[in-house]
């Protein structure tokens, strides 16, 4: 156990990363994080419970997200019929408050002023295995997230980003979008989904984190009050095994629907966060497409292929996906587009990027993170993602893992993850009149 | 040099403002993070009625492209070299500008900040290019309903020339089509100065740094043309009273229902006309979140505010929901419904209550981002708020009673007279 002067009854000290010092809740094994930090009295609580739609299976789609909505439908001590719903409580201080769902994770937050900090504890707690799931809750709430789905249909960026995952990924759930497909959101029960929420919602599949102005003790102390009681899982949290298998040649997908302007996503399959590459992964991403100084935008946008372009490395719990994506011009080739894309990563991958490019980029990336400090929300939201991925040090440890990328790091990542085998092209082709020529 | 140090509380105790040139500098020393942000703007006046708000954008998405002394790489390899970002915005009464970068660049972003706006390069080959790129930005704004529902109410309530009157895309692309180089360098030089310029830097830095930064900037830079010319007035009656846009494959319907209030930002009924406005749909406790998507289940997002808020003109207030096609008549009613009982019957002293509460506490939540405090900044100094409206703010939500918040409902929603515009895959109706 490493040493620590400061002892709180009730918890176990971890260890200190980068100003974020572990704990753990003794009674519950729950995991937590507390950094006290900031200008005015402001800190938010997130809960990040190990569940996302990677634990979901055929048929349940979707369920992670039908339970982040129904989490908010109250509990016997917080409900709207006793005008105390969880909304009608914390927004009344101030709080912004809200829930996500991603592949691999649920989040619970509320940035909120210091010291209404034990009453965002309180509720968390409440509804960790509170929550009533209501068979009428769950109808009622039906047909608003059909309405969240229909929302995401109307977007054709949004149908080719699912479209390419799903073509990408045949065998693991990441090919599954988040809010599920619609027969599944049509056909869960408030059964199927006490079951999802009796499985995972848990101490021990659980972290709380507090970022902010706030005393560490205190905290601690408002932790332990409100979670502590609430025994362990006496059951294990089942895991994802499904491993996708490996890829043997270049898929393509095209998405026709009203529009006029087309986009080319090119992903590849790319490694998990945990793996020791993930890091020189994005620095080979702000190489290839972020500012102007990147490759894409001289090739793509200086010579007027497109009007935008980004890369990106989806670091996940399980491999992932690396991805360029370029918003076309009004009558441009999508297939031109595609081409030279191609040839850039092409080039990469054969030649390697320049000492020059990767003192610019590291640069670029430790603005970006100090950047991203701003305020408690935004360092909670990237500690959630860490958390997510496996290891929550993962954060504070990006600056220390940025540094040490090599030029010959980022050659050697990119022959070995931009490859023509692992590859999966998608076209949004818009489908009115007059419009792009289409692929 | 004049300076003066404020004191209020909390941050407002730290905030300098000072005057440096042509510049209003504030300066907002705040954490150690080791980075800055810079939010800024002038007076810029386009001719709205003219499209000239256009043609600013125009010159905005170049002035990143170039100088006359130095081609756009060398800028970005410099921007790069001290982890800093920048980005130009018009509006139509001022160009904004936003920065930000790693303490101890301050120098070197204001630099370029100078550079840019002064002396863009606005070379032809740069705007060929533009052309394309808001060929595109315009034609993808036809593919979202909300945009399509959101513009086409505008159009109801406001002429050409108002500010919140939102032009059609096609008006938009032909402006687009007819620039050149030579017609943008004329719109920069008419429309580009330090005319009432503000400067906001927060975040970790120290208030001589930034001084030193700013000064000799701006200086001998003329004055830009300098005068207001948007329509003021309009109309008290919608040209249509319902429109339905139809768009292909688009299963949820975007709708924006309101219209046009005859007041600005420094109207005595804005706050409790904001606050009541809130109480309708501000957030998840609000009357339509609760009735429209919690009891009902007709919606994922319902909100109710008020828009193109300004101190020069007047604004709109709205309701935007998504439906889907078969709920969307039941769905309208039943908005329209909270909105008449919200009128006739006024609000709840508990609801002023909790409303207050959400809006003072949100307030400082805010102020937890040092970006966020730095736009409240600029907005509140172009206003013509003195730096303390940060912490009186609070104190001027909190002094609002039920009986203003009521009367500024009856006298300025009209719930009868409100246009209905849906956007999406609907059939269409006569207006």
């Amino acid at each position: 156990m490493p040493k620590d002067t400061r002892k709180y009854k009730g918890f176990s000290f971890v260890q200190e990363v980068g100003g974020i010092r572990e704990f753990r809740l003794r009674a519950n094994d729950m995991q937590v994080l507390v950094m006290d930090r900031g200008v005015v009295p402001v800190a938010t609580l997130m809960v990040t419970y190990r569940v996302g739609s990677r634990n979901e299976t055929v048929g349940l789609t979707g369920a992670t997200h039908f339970l982040e909505h129904l989490m908010f439908k109250g509990t016997k001590r917080f409900n709207k019929r006793s005008g105390s719903s969880v909304f009608e409580v914390l927004q009344r201080v101030g709080a912004q408050v809200n829930a996500t769902t991603w592949l691999d994770r649920t989040n619970y937050y509320e940035q909120l002023p210091s010291e209404h900090l034990e009453l965002a504890a309180t509720i968390e707690a409440d509804r960790m295995r509170g929550a009533l799931l209501r068979p009428a809750d769950v109808e009622a709430e039906r047909t608003v997230i059909l309405n969240e789905f229909d929302r995401g249909e109307n977007e054709p960026m949004r149908k080719l980003y699912h479209e390419v995952w799903s073509a990408a990924f045949a065998a693991h759930p990441y090919g599954n979008p988040t809010i599920g497909w619609r027969s599944d959101i049509e056909g869960v029960t408030a059964s199927d989904l006490r079951g999802f929420y009796d499985t995972y919602y848990h101490p021990n599949n659980a972290t709380v984190s507090v970022i902010g102005r706030v005393d560490e003790r205190k905290a601690l102390k408002i932790i332990r009050k409100s979670f502590g009681e609430i025994p362990v899982s006496k059951g294990g949290f089942p895991d994802c095994t499904t491993l996708e298998p490996a890829q043997k040649g270049p898929r393509s997908v095209e998405v026709h629907m009203p529009g006029q302007v087309g986009a080319v996503m090119v992903a590849f399959k790319s490694v998990k966060a945990l793996d020791p590459d993930s890091t020189a992964l994005e620095v080979l991403a702000s190489i290839l497409g972020s500012g102007k100084t990147s490759r894409l935008y001289r090739r793509l946008v200086e010579d007027g292929l497109a009007s935008g372009v980004s890369a990106g490395s989806a670091s996940m719990r399980d491999p992932g996906l690396f991805y360029v994506y370029a918003n076309s011009l009004p009558g441009r080739d999508l297939r031109e587009l595609e081409e030279a894309i191609l040839a850039e990563v092409s080039s990469i991958a054969v030649t390697g990027p320049t000492h020059d490019e990767i003192s610019s980029a590291q640069t670029r990336l430790r603005a970006q993170a100090a950047m991203a400090r701003d305020g408690s929300f935004m360092i909670a939201a990237q500690l959630n993602e860490a958390i997510a991925s496996g290891d929550w040090r993962l954060y504070p440890r990006f600056l220390e893992e940025l540094d040490r990328v090599t030029a010959a790091d980022v050659a050697a990542v990119a022959e070995r993850t931009l490859v023509t085998s692992g590859r999966t092209t998608g076209f949004y082709v818009p489908a009115q009149a007059g419009g792009d020529n289409g692929v | 040099m004049a300076s003066k140090k404020h004191s209020s509380q909390g941050v407002v105790e730290l905030v300098t403002d000072t005057r440096v040139g042509p510049c209003r500098l504030i300066v907002l020393p705040y954490g150690e993070d080791g980075v800055f942000r810079v939010a800024g703007s002038m007076c810029a006046y386009p001719d709205v009625a003219a499209g000239e708000d256009q043609s600013l954008d125009l010159v905005n998405a170049l002035l990143d492209k170039g100088t006359r002394y130095r081609d756009q790489f060398e800028v970005a390899a410099i921007l790069d070299e001290i982890g800093a970002t920048r980005a130009y915005h018009g509006g139509v009464v001022r160009t904004r500008f936003s920065g930000r970068a790693l303490s101890g660049a301050i120098e070197t972003l204001f630099a370029v900040f100078a550079e840019e706006l002064r002396a863009p390069a606005l070379d032809a080959r740069q705007v060929d290019l533009l052309h394309g790129r808001a060929e595109a930005r315009l034609k993808q704004s036809l593919q979202h309903t909300a945009v399509l529902a959101g513009d086409a109410l505008s159009r109801h309530w406001f002429d050409p020339g108002h500010p919140n009157y939102a032009r059609e895309v096609s008006t938009d692309l032909a402006i687009v089509q007819d620039a050149d180089a030579e017609t943008l360098r004329t719109t920069h030089a008419a429309l580009f100065g330090p005319d009432e310029m503000i400067v906001v830097v927060v975040g970790d830095v120290k208030t001589r740094a930034a001084r030193r930064a700013v000064k000799g900037m701006f200086d001998s830079w003329p004055r830009a043309r300098g005068r207001p010319t948007f329509v003021r007035d309009g109309r008290s009656t919608a040209r249509l009273a319902q429109e339905r846009i139809y768009v292909h494959d688009k299963p949820s319907i975007d709708v924006a229902i309101g219209h046009r209030v005859g007041i600005d930002r420094l109207d005595p009924d804005f706050l409790p006309l904001m606050i009541g406005s809130f109480v309708l749909g501000g957030n998840f406790s609000s009357r339509l979140m609760q009735k429209i998507r919690d009891d009902m289940g007709l919606t994922y997002g319902i909100r109710s505010g008020l828009s193109g808020v300004s101190v020069h003109y007047d604004m709109m207030w709205t309701v935007n929901v998504t439906l889907g096609r078969d709920t969307l008549d039941r769905g309208v009613e039943a908005v329209l419904k909270q909105v008449r009982k919200l009128v006739s019957r006024g609000i709840t002293d508990e609801e002023l209550s909790r409303a207050q509460e959400t809006m003072i506490g949100s307030y400082l939540v805010r102020q937890d981002s040092s970006a966020r405090l730095a736009q409240t900044i600029l907005t509140n100094t172009e206003r013509g708020f003195p730096i303390d409206q940060l912490s009186a703010y609070p104190r001027q939500i909190g002094a609002v009673t039920r009986k203003q918040v009521n009367q500024a409902l009856k006298k300025h929603l009209r719930p009868k007279a409100a246009s209905v515009v849906a956007a999406g895959t609907v059939a269409d109706v006569a207006a």
